[in-house]
């Protein structure tokens, strides 16, 4: 009777249909998180078609590992932590070409048309990867330092550090 | 330190939010079924390419072996020494070890002589004299030290006769 008049299903219920032989459901998990996991991917790679290709790979391993997901965590979180090690893992050479074409060419361009807003994100993409995604995980997904921590395989002071870095190098760069 | 609050950072980072392109959901969705990709095999029906090129490589080897030995050719040696008993010709085709090439001789005028049979490669040898004492091809043109006192002569033998 409960589940009659619970409009939404959730995402551990999802996971079990998916389970269970139900495509369909993994449509409904996937329009629930592709923008923080995009998102995310942007923020790492500064490449819109970079990023497309991480979250949909991210997205297809985490279909083909769902049998092995704890629905203890958030599947948020956990496909946000297969996306940042598949980044992490698969495109090192992308980050280190990244960096290079950054030194040479300079910053690259935001396409935010509010000038504070540019600003904000050119001085994101400015920060190294270790800052970035502890900061945009703590500031823009909402994640407790031990969500952080856990996703990047540190420890809980570590990701305290390197938000708290984030933050002033972020702040020095917005406002010298 | 800064003083901003997590307020702060929440609000000045949200505007460079970016959602994911449209279409991407369906994207996914087609590519679930997609066997798994691996970096560094090849597909399935790419096997032939490396199983052909293996193939063609080990051939390859196979005869160049094959026409290495089987190109032997016939190489000469000759020492003019009439005192002495006994004359053996020693090199690397022999691993340098005395007693398997014994030169026929003397003739009627001191020559020693030996034909032996070789594949093509670049051979190193000296004469060995009554067991003892160590002569270099008088004949040789190309000669180097061996290290030991002594100087080898060296030999290039090909399919086209011997080049030195």
């Amino acid at each position: 009777m409960y589940k009659l008049w619970r409009m939404e299903a959730t995402d551990t219920e999802l996971v079990e249909q998916c389970l269970a032989g139900k495509t369909e459901a993994f449509d409904e998990l996937i329009q629930r998180h592709q923008d923080p996991v995009f998102n995310l991917l942007m923020k790492l790679t500064g490449n819109w078609h970079e990023a497309g290709d991480l979250t949909q790979e991210a997205f297809i391993r985490a279909y083909r590992k769902l049998g092995s997901y704890d629905p203890q965590f958030s599947f948020k979180n956990w496909v946000i932590a297969i996306a940042v090690n598949l980044a992490k893992n698969r495109f090192r050479s992308f980050f280190r070409r990244r960096r290079i074409e950054e030194q040479t060419s300079g910053p690259v361009e935001s396409t935010a048309a509010d000038p504070r807003v540019e600003l904000v994100d050119q001085a994101l993409a400015q920060l190294p990867d270790t800052l970035r995604v502890p900061i945009v995980l703590k500031h823009m997904e909402g994640y407790s330092y031990e969500e952080i921590a856990q996703t990047l395989n540190i420890g809980v002071s570590a990701a305290k550090m390197r938000v708290a870095r984030a933050r002033e190098e972020l702040v020095r760069r917005i406002e010298p | 330190m800064n003083t901003k609050s997590d307020r702060w950072f929440d609000e000045a980072l949200a505007p460079t939010r970016v959602s994911a392109p449209s279409g991407m959901k369906t994207r996914i969705m087609s590519r679930l079924h997609e066997k798994p990709k691996s970096s560094w095999l090849p597909a399935p029906r790419q096997w032939w390419i490396p199983a052909l090129t293996g193939a063609a490589a080990a051939l390859v080897l196979v005869w160049m072996q094959w026409h290495r030995t089987a190109t032997l050719v016939k190489v000469h040696f000759e020492l003019h020494a009439p005192g002495a008993q006994e004359v053996e010709l020693v090199g690397n085709f022999n691993q340098w070890r005395p007693g398997s090439l014994r030169l026929a001789g003397p003739d009627g005028s001191g020559h020693w002589t030996a034909t032996v049979e070789l594949p093509e490669g670049r051979y190193e040898y000296q004469f060995l004299v009554d067991g003892r004492q160590w002569v270099t091809d008088p004949q040789a043109t190309v000669v180097r030290p061996d290290g030991f006192g002594h100087i080898n002569a060296i030999r290039d033998v090909t399919k086209e006769g011997i080049i030195l």
